[in-house]
């Protein structure tokens, strides 16, 4: 017993004690451990005797068929009774949103990963969100139960030392079979208002590096496509996974479908409903976590009214979302899709400002249309948004609650000649938010309430794009993708592109380089903010150093004003990238990366204006005056250079054990940075951006041991982080540092009867309860017990 | 507990470390030996509908279904039907008893004895209960006992072909 303790304290010791190359030394390890098999051709043109496991997991249904039945006998033999699901979901899954055509990944021009639905209801991934933490390349902090911060690769938190909302991701597309879910008051992915969990998925497919060529504004670090399932049988099928546990968690999904041929239709319904690890909130002005009842503003004022709904001391998160999908396939030329859905949500965690502590409610509710229409060559794609959301629950101002609509409308049309497919596309969105009936309703309670918007703003574009592919000698693959925006905000062009060239030296090798730039998009906060906030008599505010004579503000508004001229983000990446499949059971993906991303904006003080309302009082020396004091959106001079690299080994270990290791090693840094708000150009500084972590990965295992049993395990980690937000005048308060974490999930599953499992699910199986993000809560273990039926 | 929870974690790689028994779904191939059997039967009606029936909820409907969206036995269209009792079997032109309903067999032989139904069973020993043809695993490998006299008792004839792959019984 003592050895074994003793053994488990070096491995204890052994982790904690990892460094910045370790995920490196474990690629190397697993390369170094499968000695290099160049593998066959692999095809059906190859003979069925001559064939690998993986050639067989390769063939369709329809090369399949067209064999004879001792040839499928024969291929029946060499797949063994493991048909071997684990391997073929690794090695063989097949990608649309890399160049919008169905291709394997190992094919993809880019760097891509997709995670299938068996490897999503394996992991035990309690939520869409933490299933980031299987994906090569990507940066997930847990904020609070259930809620995440989720990066592509980086580029998080510029500007430093300003509003804690600039650390969310604003870089990255997510879509649900293509519709954009994207929010577009301040930027990035409200990750609880997506109307589906995990049930409804079939697979993720995540692309890294600028997109915006295919899929317009927001592609920057990548694209996040999540894309539904299809309903496959004609029977009448029900799924359901229920499951609960500690810290008050509890999530359940059910779908029923079923497929009438040429018509199929899928009705789901998801709930997910958390507590918190803990009750208390970071003070900004104390520097330290006190109840609800002691949070002071920076200016010492008790922020939380009585009785109020907010903070939740409790509440992490609370959503519910229902789905229709009808789909109707005509024929190969002539299908369509209808989906159609709603969805309500809160959620507890770091984002909008407020002058207390950075954690906020935040509440949605909305509903979505979907339509999808293959015919013929066009493929075309109407979808529509509505609904309502506040993003600072409680807040007394600005009042961040609006009505929104978004309406995204492609088509495009795919030529093929040969080896050639020219796909040229029209592209139109308009995003409408609408604050004024909110902040009328507030008003009548209190007049001195304001909005952000105070009315009705919209952006929108125009775009048309056009994709070429060309595939020379069945080996030499080149790609180009133009696009180019017409914005009403700013009022300008954007033109983005994407140059990929593949070479597939073999079945087995492929090397690939790409070059591409993409944009953000405007806005609506930072185009039209328009908040004046009046805060009353300040006092003496400072002396006349012409007279000598005190100044004293009668009368001081704050103003947070929007730029409609604000230069849009961007992004210029170079990526080589090599993947191999470097023996029947291995298959490795390496890229390398370097990109350039300018053109930020951010809140700063502006001119402020001060009116004399008052004589000057000879016996009381004092002037008075009103203060306009603004915040004004600016494009900043700061610049982010980023390289690194990103490796994945899957491996086959045995038929029925599968790993999967990855991991990136990065560089960030940052160039022009102003670390006041008023430095003068010349003293701009170069520093590295110390809040992306200079390594992050992780590894996962998959093991049946028995038909009826799989054990899954998996590991993220990153590197140490040191986060900076504006606290003015408590800089130092400000400033929080995460440590290396390492996260060990796992879960247990057996099949009772048939699809019908009973599982146990341990996130974060150590307990290790380090904050993970800024200013956020404690992270704790959640022990969970679930069932999962299908009949 | 928290000391526990290292030790847990290390046994359950350690678990992993051991494997060495392989199991994985062979529904995808069990479809296509179905088909296959379509094609070396000899039917005697090629009107209709193609019948493949499948007594309760089997994995094996999903990829049926697949083929059956692309393929026909003959010009006949196939249609895959799950039954969850044996009304109809008399019907279909293959039944498929899944592993787990083995026990079904008797009752399903009195009911389609002669009717030019394949009986196809999922199960150690049932071919000298009377099915037709029989999946079984060897060596770990997916393949089939058949018999030509069972076939020929249900008033079918099987070819050659398909007696040479399979294991002959009886």
């Amino acid at each position: 017993m003592n050895y074994f303790f003793f053994f488990n304290q070096i491995i204890y010791i052994y982790m904690k004690k990892l460094n910045t190359y370790c995920i490196a030394l474990c690629l190397l390890f697993l390369l170094s451990a499968f000695n290099r098999n160049i593998g066959y051709a692999q095809n059906i043109t190859k003979p069925v005797s001559e064939m690998t496991k993986d050639d067989v997991l390769k063939l369709s249904y329809d090369d399949l068929l067209s064999l004879p039945f001792e040839d499928v006998l024969k291929l029946s033999s060499i797949v063994g009774v493991s048909a071997d699901q684990l391997l073929k979901m690794i090695l063989n899954k097949n990608v649309t949103t890399a160049s919008k055509k169905q291709e394997t990944v190992f094919d993809s021009p880019l760097s891509t990963t997709v995670l299938s639905k068996e490897e999503i209801e394996m992991s035990g991934a309690t939520c869409i969100e933490e299933l980031f933490r299987l994906v090569p390349g990507m940066i997930v902090r847990q904020e609070s139960n259930g809620n995440y911060d989720i990066h592509i690769r980086g580029n998080d938190n510029i500007p430093p030392d300003n509003f804690s909302y600039f650390a969310t991701n604003t870089l990255t597309l997510v879509m649900i079979d293509n519709r954009i879910v994207y929010n577009y008051i301040n930027g990035g992915t409200f990750w609880e208002t997506l109307p589906i969990a995990i049930g409804d998925i079939e697979r993720i497919d995540i692309i890294r590096g600028p997109s915006s060529a295919l899929y317009g504004a927001n592609a920057v670090t990548g694209v996040i496509n999540i894309i539904t399932k299809n309903p496959e049988s004609t029977d009448l099928k029900v799924n359901a996974n229920l499951m609960g546990g500690t810290t008050n968690t509890k999530t359940a999904d059910l779908s029923i479908s079923k497929n009438f041929k040429k018509f199929g239709i899928i009705a789901s319904g998801n709930y997910d409903n958390r507590d918190r690890f803990q009750n208390t909130f970071y003070c900004l002005r104390s520097g330290k976590y006190e109840v609800d009842t002691s949070v002071v503003s920076v200016f010492g004022y008790k922020y939380y009214r009585d009785g109020s709904a907010f903070p939740n001391n409790d509440m992490a998160k609370d959503k519910y979302g229902a789905n229709l999908f009808l789909n109707y396939d005509f024929n190969e030329k002539l299908k369509f899709n209808l989906a159609g859905g709603t969805q309500g949500s809160q959620a507890q965690m770091v984002f909008f400002e407020n002058l207390a502590t950075p954690m906020s409610v935040r509440t949605s509710s909305t509903n979505y249309l979907d339509f999808k229409g293959k015919i013929y060559g066009f493929n075309t794609q109407v979808s529509y948004l509505f609904g309502k959301q506040d993003l600072c629950v409680g807040q007394y101002k600005p009042i961040i609650g609006y009505d929104l609509n978004t309406l995204n409308a492609n088509i495009d049309y795919e030529f093929n000649y040969r080896d050639l497919t020219i796909r040229p596309g029209f592209s139109y969105q308009s995003c409408a938010y609408d604050d004024s009936k909110r902040v009328k309703e507030l008003q009548k309670e209190d007049p001195l309430r304001q909005g952000l918007l105070n009315g009705k703003q919209e952006i929108n574009s125009l775009a048309l794009n056009l994709r070429v592919d060309y595939l020379l000698f069945d080996k030499l693959r080149f790609i180009a993708a133009v696009r180019g925006d017409k914005y009403n905000v700013p009022d300008d062009y954007y033109f983005s592109y994407q140059f990929v060239s593949s070479y597939k030296i073999s079945d087995d090798h492929m090397v690939r380089a790409v070059y591409s730039k993409a944009n953000r998009s405007a806005f609506i906060g930072n185009s039209y903010a328009n908040f004046k906030n009046p805060l009353g008599a300040q006092g003496i505010v400072g002396i006349d150093p012409s007279s000598n004579y005190y100044i004293k503000a009668d009368n001081y508004y704050q103003y947070y004003i929007g730029n409609k001229e604000l230069k849009l983000a961007n992004q210029n990446m170079f990526e080589l990238g090599i993947r191999d499949k470097i023996t029947k059971r291995v298959q490795t993906d390496f890229e390398f990366f370097y990109s350039i991303t300018k053109d930020f904006d951010a809140l700063f003080g502006g001119k402020s204006k001060y009116t004399v309302v008052d004589s000057v009082i000879p016996s009381t020396t004092t002037i008075h005056v009103t203060i306009q004091d603004s915040l004004v959106y600016k494009n900043i001079a700061i610049e982010s250079k980023q390289i690194g690299f990103t490796g994945s080994v899957n491996v086959s270990v045995m038929d029925n054990l599968l790993l999967k290791v990855f991991g990136t090693i990065q560089r960030s840094d940052l160039s022009n940075y102003a670390p006041v708000p008023d430095t003068k150009p010349d003293s701009l500084i170069s520093k590295e951006n110390s809040w992306t972590p200079t390594y992050y990965g992780g590894f996962s295992a998959t093991y049946q041991p028995f038909k009826k049993v799989i054990v899954y395990a998996d590991l993220y980690t990153y590197g140490a982080q040191t986060y900076s937000r504006y606290v003015s005048p408590f800089k130092e308060k400000g400033t929080t540092h995460i440590d290396t974490k390492y996260i060990v999930n796992t879960k247990i599953s057996y099949k009772v009867w048939k699809e019908n499992t009973v599982y146990i699910n341990v996130r974060n199986l150590f307990g290790d309860k380090q904050k993970e993000f800024a200013f956020s809560d404690d992270i704790g273990a959640l022990y969970l017990v679930g069932l999962q039926l299908s009949f | 507990m928290k000391t526990m929870r290292k030790p847990i974690f290390l046994i359950l790689l350690l678990i992993l470390i051991k494997a060495n028994l392989a199991q994985a779904q062979e529904e995808k191939f069990k479809a296509l030996f179905l088909y296959n059997y379509a094609k070396n039967i000899e039917w005697t009606s090629t009107s209709g509908d193609f019948v493949i029936g499948v007594l309760g909820s089997s994995p094996i409907i999903d990829e049926l279904n697949i083929i059956a969206e692309k393929m026909k036995v003959g010009t006949q269209a196939i249609v895959i039907k799950k039954h969850n009792s044996l009304d109809g079997a008399e019907k279909c032109n293959i039944f498929y008893l899944p592993s787990n309903k083995t026990a079904n067999l008797s009752s399903l032989l009195a009911k389609v004895k002669g009717k030019k139904v394949l009986i196809v069973s999922d199960s150690p020993g049932t071919i000298k209960d009377g099915s037709c043809i029989n999946f079984i695993l060897q060596n770990g490998k997916l393949t089939f006992e058949i018999s030509k006299t069972n076939i020929e008792k249900q008033g079918l004839k099987v070819t050659a072909n398909l007696l040479s792959l399979g294991i002959k019984v009886n």
